[in-house]
């Protein structure tokens, strides 16, 4: 290997890259500027879901409670309905997720001591949403009825402690992210998905040169395999770690995202996440024809996966085996919890030791592979 | 007119079908990650490693643990008797959740007369396992202390049961399965990828390697050029399309429930929308890539603005406007309602309406810029 020569690849390539002025700023911005419109679609403040109510009843108790209902803030009573048909179009139309019926009876049932019902339907195409519903209307229903007991008794003379209206004081405690903001939570996590984008063009790398015929004349100069594909590796690792400082700076400065680890610790676990999947890259690139298919190939390889296997949204604890296996193949999986580690946790090496020797050791694999298959394809 | 449309969508096919990994990868390649997708998120977020710090050690608190792993989303797997070692676990992710009971947790639960203090910490770093693990120790913890509230003071309130009987009824996925509204959006996502990767390098790699002079001069209208393009990614994508939900009603057993001719004509003038939107890339981008850099950009924000990962109304006010640019969004909404809801138009008009009117105005713009940069 003669660093020379691969200085001279670095060099046409970066020359490449910066000519054709569109795709260099593309490739550099497009990660940061992805990163700020998903970030703004995870600010999400309120998290209230829409309900229909409906009183058969029309009682005291019944206002009250359906009253006492919005007033939890964690529920947003959107619609009153005159009849079933109004509920069922707005179930329908998903514009209310829930809908609470009263019938009639409720509060006679109760003030005779009888056990009273109260009809929840839920919009269960969202389960997440519809489970949150689910609990909300069914825990503000447990309190309201612990005070209708409580009145009840007193009536018949019995004070009740207050404690037991909420005999157990729950205090839940979100580490890394107190106040448990979605976006702050997801920030870190995002940067692994943006970064995708200097993976995806280094599909290009190779494909561009043999669909244009160029890559037999590359291959007719002294330029060993090794010196080309690293020559063409290098610059679009170097865009990408532009992408990271932009991204970590956004994430920071704009976002308030807490960075509580070593940002040079940040930087070479980044460079060897990028030199992992850029690898990965390389190795399509040796194998593609044209630039549709490596386009059609990066999609699969690193969207989809980059997305939905790597633990952002899907925790890894609650995937099969096989699908944790498969999750670890893929360098977003590593670079997730490293990310998080150092943004949230303030982790150091001792505890990602792990995610970045699998990140390393994928690196030179692919990178090695890429070199003896391109030798061999070309030979 | 139409033959030499069909002559070029016939060229356009035979360069693709030579080049068998991009038939790979537009049939089998969305087909299998849409398994695998499906597969590993079709789970609900449960069985979250927990770290147990029972510093009461009496029967409530013992109880108190049974109704936290009853709700199945907690896995103790970790028993301390203080918080420094578990907090420790949660420092290198071995566990997510740490539940802390208090001395005199048992004592105050018999006594009522103050409440009984309990802490859950848990590990922000994972929001979606910190959501789950959130709510449901709130829901299995109110019920365990109306259960306390209940044998003390039943009594004196007669045979009540629950008090207020709440009588659930989910409607059109009744098992709350997540797999019926993930697995749809995938469906959607890997379209969109499609339409999208195969449209926008079109006429881009025309422009790159020089063969879009050639074609200039024979006698091929601009229009026909254009719609020449269209139909193999169109082709193309509506198979990929056919065999994808084949996969998802037939495999992963989402209940279709509507009408399929609905589904199937709705389908065909979505991807129509999304294959514009590629050829617009192509008509702004001077190399392939550029276009694969847009088209990726745009693939992005179509994903974000799904709704998959939260509803699209919990997004900030201008987002959610922003939303109704997005043709995927409407799509989704009309597919869910379609398989899960038996929808019909009449529920779903207004959706159908954005994107009829997010096709013209893509189609004029697209037509408008390719007929100009072609000229």
């Amino acid at each position: 290997m003669n660093l020379l020569r691969t200085w001279a690849v670095i060099r046409k390539e970066t020359r490449h890259i910066l000519r054709d002025r569109r795709t260099a700023i593309l490739v550099t911005i497009s990660p940061v500027f992805l990163l700020l419109i998903m970030a703004y679609t995870f600010m999400v403040d309120v998290e209230n879901v829409a309900v229909a109510v409906m009183d058969r009843d029309g009682t005291n108790l019944s206002r009250r409670y359906l009253a006492g209902l919005g007033g939890t803030g964690d529920v947003l009573v959107r619609y009153v309905a005159e009849d079933y048909g109004d509920v069922e179009r707005w179930l329908m139309t998903s514009e209310a997720k829930a809908a609470v019926i009263i019938p009639p009876g409720f509060e006679s049932a109760l003030q005779a001591g009888r056990e009273a019902d109260i009809q929840l339907l839920i919009e269960g195409t969202e389960p997440t949403t519809a489970k949150t519903a689910m609990l909300h209307v069914g825990g503000y229903t447990q309190q309201f009825a612990m005070e209708v007991v409580r009145e009840v008794a007193g009536r018949a003379g019995t004070v009740m402690d207050t404690a037991a209206l909420s005999p157990i004081d729950l205090r839940v405690r979100t580490w890394y992210n107190p106040t448990l903001k979605i976006l702050i939570g997801f920030l870190p996590a995002l940067i692994a998905v943006v970064l995708a984008m200097p993976a995806v063009t280094t599909t290009l790398a190779l494909t561009r040169e043999k669909e244009h015929g160029t890559l037999e004349q590359l291959i007719a100069t002294p330029i060993r395999r090794a010196e080309l594909l690293i020559g063409k590796l290098l610059p679009y690792v170097l865009s990408g770690l532009i992408g990271v400082v932009l991204c970590a700076t956004v994430a920071v400065y704009w976002f308030g995202a807490p960075f509580r680890g070593s940002f040079a610790l940040y930087f070479v676990l980044s460079l060897a996440f990028l030199l992992a999947s850029l690898a990965i890259a390389m190795l399509m690139s040796v194998f593609v024809k044209s630039q549709q298919a490596a386009q059609l190939g990066a999609m699969l390889i690193f969207f989809f996966p980059g997305f939905f296997l790597s633990g952002i949204f899907f925790p890894l604890i609650s995937m099969a085996p096989i699908m944790k296996l498969e999750a670890y193949m893929v360098p977003s999986t590593h670079y997730v919890q490293i990310s998080r580690g150092i943004f949230l946790k303030g982790q150091g090496l001792d505890a990602l030791w792990p995610y970045a020797l699998a990140l390393l050791g994928m690196g030179i694999l692919f990178m090695a592979l890429a070199i003896l298959l391109f030798k061999k394809k070309m030979a | 007119m139409l033959t030499r449309i069909w002559t070029l969508t016939v060229k356009e096919l035979t360069q693709l079908w030579r080049d068998k990994l991009i038939l790979l990868f537009v049939f089998l390649g969305p087909a299998t990650e849409l398994s695998l997708v499906a597969w590993s998120t079709s789970g609900a977020i449960d069985h979250i490693p927990t770290a147990l710090v029972d510093r009461d050690r009496t029967a409530a608190s013992r109880a108190l643990v049974d109704a936290l792993e009853n709700t199945d989303t907690f896995d103790a797997t970790h028993y301390f008797s203080d918080e420094a070692a578990a907090a420790a676990l949660v420092d290198s992710g071995t566990v997510l959740v740490v539940v802390v009971i208090p001395p005199g947790f048992g004592e105050q639960l018999a006594q009522l007369d103050s409440p009984a203090q309990l802490q859950i910490i848990l590990d922000g770093a994972d929001p979606s396992a910190a959501r789950v693990a959130e709510i449901s120790a709130e829901g299995a913890v109110a019920a365990f202390a109306q259960q306390v509230a209940l044998e003390r003071y039943g009594h004196l309130v007669g045979q009540w049961g629950d008090v207020i009987d709440v009588d659930t009824r989910v409607w059109f996925n009744e098992e709350l399965k997540t797999s019926n509204y993930e697995v749809p959006s995938e469906l959607g996502f890997m379209l969109v990828g499609v339409a999208l990767m195969l449209a926008s390098l079109g006429i881009a790699r025309e422009r790159e390697l020089g063969t879009l002079e050639q074609l200039m001069v024979t006698p091929l209208r601009t229009t026909e050029l254009i719609a020449g393009k269209a139909l193999p990614v169109l082709i193309l994508s509506y198979l990929a399309f056919l065999i994808m939900l084949s996969l998802v009603v037939f495999v992963f057993k989402v209940p279709m429930r509507g009408s399929w001719s609905l589904l199937l004509i709705i389908a065909f003038f979505y991807l129509l929308i999304e294959m514009v939107w590629g050829l617009l890339i192509s008509a702004v981008s001077k190399t392939q890539a550029q276009a694969l850099l847009l088209a990726f950009t745009l693939m992005m924000v179509e994903v974000v603005f799904s709704g998959f990962a939260f509803p699209v109304e919990n997004m900030p006010w201008l987002l959610q406007r922003v939303a109704n640019f997005v043709p995927i969004k409407h799509w989704l909404l009309i597919l869910r309602g379609i398989l899960l809801k038996g929808a019909g138009v009449d529920i779903f008009w207004r959706e159908l309406l954005s994107l009829v009117a997010l096709g013209v105005v893509i189609n004029v713009i697209t037509i408008y810029l390719l007929r100009r940069r072609l000229a």
